[in-house]
């Protein structure tokens, strides 16, 4: 069963189409990535997930069914724009965040302190919020968004504050929460992460989905036949079969011309006898497909891949 | 529901702990307290008690002036000093030695005619001093029961006319009291109003409203903090009670007013029942502008919109006090928010008619419901507005009130 399931949720604000018509299903254990522009309607629509807002049209499940006050303390948020109580002693304000996710006072000594110690917050829990640095004060966030062991964990940029070492700390925590069979949904900016953590996708632009599925299903509906190539002899001015070569830092980017696939191009390099140190398909970043899919809803160009996508 | 026991508990325990709220609650008791001992201390320490001479042509003093046993600031004594004619009497206040002398002529008892000379204007200090000695020489020798009683008049009560108001001796305190403390329980009202406006704001300023949103019900917040609201309150009030009633306990009888004091309960039940909706209304206003403002500044300068008119009577008093059955004095008792202070005067000084009480007590109910609604809407739609007020016409939006 699918653990989030939204369908053709509308919004608009006044005059602003914030979300039009976007549905996607996260499912438990998937680490699933909400990607978008500023502005694009990320925000707005996880907010019509948590229930802050009412769709102006579609409907949204969450954990079998619409969202009830039951099932608030069984979602963990960290919402983009970050606040805890500031004039207060971390502890305190950690164990009153607990308290409103339904945990009892005995429950929250009991695991508060480990998470304290996870995220090097010990020594400063007697410290007002206020006196932490901001990072620290994310850390803090993390703790109130776990602490009561959600069954769906919705983070908005989780990475935004933190160092690496930190940054590293957080996707551990994350990939084990998706082994513990957590549904987790996530909103970031940064790309890499994406690509290390999430194993699907929804891309959305002014309230549209422009682009949503599997990460693999989407790099493959990316790939093009060039190859990445790595060598230490020169290239010859033409080869047979490449359209054209541009150097990439160490390595050269081959486009074939229409209708030869990447292993013609490798029995071509080897016939050539040119030494190869390395071959590999050119897969498109996910920054890449990002602004190429971005752009091309701009340029009008966007509406197929959507269609594309919402018919896989 | 237990959400909402969190919400008030924690925010009970966080304003209480605040530095704010004792710099409150010592502050208000100890400015009311320093007032009064002010304008009491200035009101005694500015009457002479420089003696005053007088010259007896009428041979009338047999008896001197006997100076009481104890005087204090409060029960001042001005010494009489006879002198045996007015040129010694005039040397003396010209000397500065008497503020003034007064002549007893001869045939006084046909006239009852004095002449005060004076360095300084005759006192309604002297005059008592005066009087009691001239009395008490003219009565000298006549054996008269109950002497002091009858020197002390007539004391009077007053009843309407239908019988429902009986207001008795010691008018002044009867009418203060009432007014005091229904006074303080509006500052109550308004600081612990307060405390929910800072929250609130605070919320949205700091972010973490929606972290609460997500966790607790919106209906479940607002009554937790209506509630930490109250009991903030009702902490402050009992606080004030208890150092009042301290203060009477040690030092009730040694001040002149309280003396003999019988507390109007009736009257003063009836104004703190006034006072309850207020308690309500206040919080579902401070709601409303806590929701719909981004800032605490802003918040603070919007707050005086509430604070006028729920003072709004102390500045008419006086128009009150002189015609309490009045259309001004009324238009105010049935205004909701100057309702509390205006009819709990009336109701102190004058006999309200009974269906007046009854339909300010309408009027009230009905303002709470109004503003409780207008409440909700303003958190539902401004609860996540972080850098653009919500205007007034929003709150009746279909957004306002969606469920």
């Amino acid at each position: 069963m699918q653990s989030i399931v939204v369908e053709h949720i509308s919004k608009r604000f006044g005059e602003v189409q914030a979300v039009k018509d976007v549905s996607f299903e996260v499912a438990p254990g998937e680490i699933f990535g909400l990607l978008g522009p500023n502005g694009s309607g990320k925000t707005t629509s996880i907010r019509i997930i948590l229930d802050i807002y009412e769709p102006d049209s579609g409907s949204v499940s969450i954990l079998g069914g619409p969202m009830n006050e039951e099932k608030k303390n069984l979602i963990g948020y960290l919402p983009e724009e970050r606040g805890l109580y500031q004039d207060v002693p971390l502890e305190v304000c950690l164990q009153y965040l607990a308290t409103l996710k339904g945990m009892n006072r005995e429950e929250i000594d009991a695991k508060l302190p480990a998470y304290l110690e996870q995220f090097e917050l010990t020594e400063f829990r007697k410290n007002k919020v206020k006196e932490l640095s901001k990072g620290m004060q994310q850390k803090a966030q993390l703790i109130a968004t776990l602490i009561h062991d959600p069954q769906v964990i919705i983070i908005d940029e989780p990475f935004s504050a933190l160092d690496p070492v930190n940054t590293q700390l957080v996707k551990d925590i994350l990939k084990e929460q998706r082994t513990a069979g957590k549904t987790i949904m996530m909103s970031t900016h940064q790309m890499n992460q994406v690509e290390q953590l999430c194993d699907k996708i929804i891309l959305i632009d002014h309230g549209n989905v422009l682009l949503y599925g599997g990460l693999q299903q989407i790099y493959e509906s990316f790939a093009t036949n060039q190859v990445l190539i790595n060598t230490s002899q020169p290239l010859p001015a033409t080869l047979p079969g490449v359209a054209r070569s541009e150097r990439l830092n160490t390595m050269i980017k081959l486009t074939p011309e229409p209708g030869i696939t990447p292993h013609d191009l490798l029995v071509t390099l080897v016939n050539q006898g040119i030494a190869l140190n390395a071959f590999e398909i050119a897969t498109p970043s996910l920054d890449e497909i990002f602004i190429q899919v971005v752009q091309g809803s701009n340029n009008g160009n966007g509406k197929k891949e959507i269609q594309h996508e919402q018919d896989a | 529901m237990n959400k909402m026991h969190e919400v008030a508990k924690y925010e009970y325990t966080r304003h209480v702990n605040n530095k704010a709220f004792w710099i409150t609650l010592f502050a208000v008791p100890a400015g009311i307290l320093l007032i009064m001992l002010l304008s009491v201390v200035i009101t005694f320490a500015s009457i002479d008690t420089d003696p005053v001479g007088y010259v007896d042509q009428a041979g009338l003093i047999k008896q001197p002036q006997e100076k009481p046993s104890k005087t204090s600031l409060f029960e001042p004594f001005i010494p009489l000093i006879p002198y045996a004619d007015e040129t010694s009497a005039r040397w003396a206040a010209e000397d500065g030695k008497i503020q003034g002398y007064f002549v007893i002529p001869q045939g006084y008892t046909d006239s009852y005619q004095l002449i005060y000379y004076f360095n300084k204007p005759l006192s309604s200090e002297i005059r008592t001093e005066v009087d009691t000695l001239i009395r008490t020489n003219l009565l000298a020798g006549e054996t008269i029961p109950n002497f002091e009683r009858l020197t002390e008049g007539s004391h009077f009560t007053q009843a309407s006319l239908d019988g429902t108001r009986i207001v008795g001796e010691n008018e002044a305190a009867k009418i203060i009291i009432p007014m005091v403390i229904s006074f303080l329980f509006v500052i109550a009202v308004m600081t612990s109003g307060g405390y929910l406006l800072q929250a609130l704001v605070e919320e949205k300023e700091n972010r973490t409203m929606e972290i609460v949103v997500t966790s607790v019900s919106p209906n479940e917040l607002m009554a937790g903090k209506i509630i930490c609201n109250l009991s903030v309150g009702l902490t402050q009030l009992l606080a004030w009670t208890v150092v009042a009633a301290a203060v009477l306990i040690s030092f009730g009888d040694r001040i002149p007013f309280m003396q003999n004091l019988q507390v109007p309960w009736n009257e003063l039940i009836l104004s703190l029942l006034l006072t309850l909706p207020a308690f309500v209304f206040t919080s579902a206003l401070m709601a409303i502008i806590g929701s719909t403002v981004t800032e605490t500044q802003e918040a603070s300068q919007v707050t005086g919109l509430i604070t006028l008119p729920i003072f709004l009577p102390y500045y008419f008093l006086s128009f009150i006090l002189q015609n309490p059955n009045g259309t001004f004095a009324r238009i105010l008792s049935f205004f909701p928010m100057s309702a509390p202070l205006a009819m709990s005067t009336r109701i102190a000084i004058t006999n309200v008619p009974t269906w007046e009480i009854i339909l300010v007590f309408v009027i009230m109910i009905l303002f709470c419901l109004l503003t409780i609604w207008l409440a909700g809407r303003a958190f539902r739609r401004g609860m996540l507005q972080y850098s653009k007020r919500v205007s007034l016409s929003q709150l009746f939006t279909k957004e306002a009130g969606r469920e």
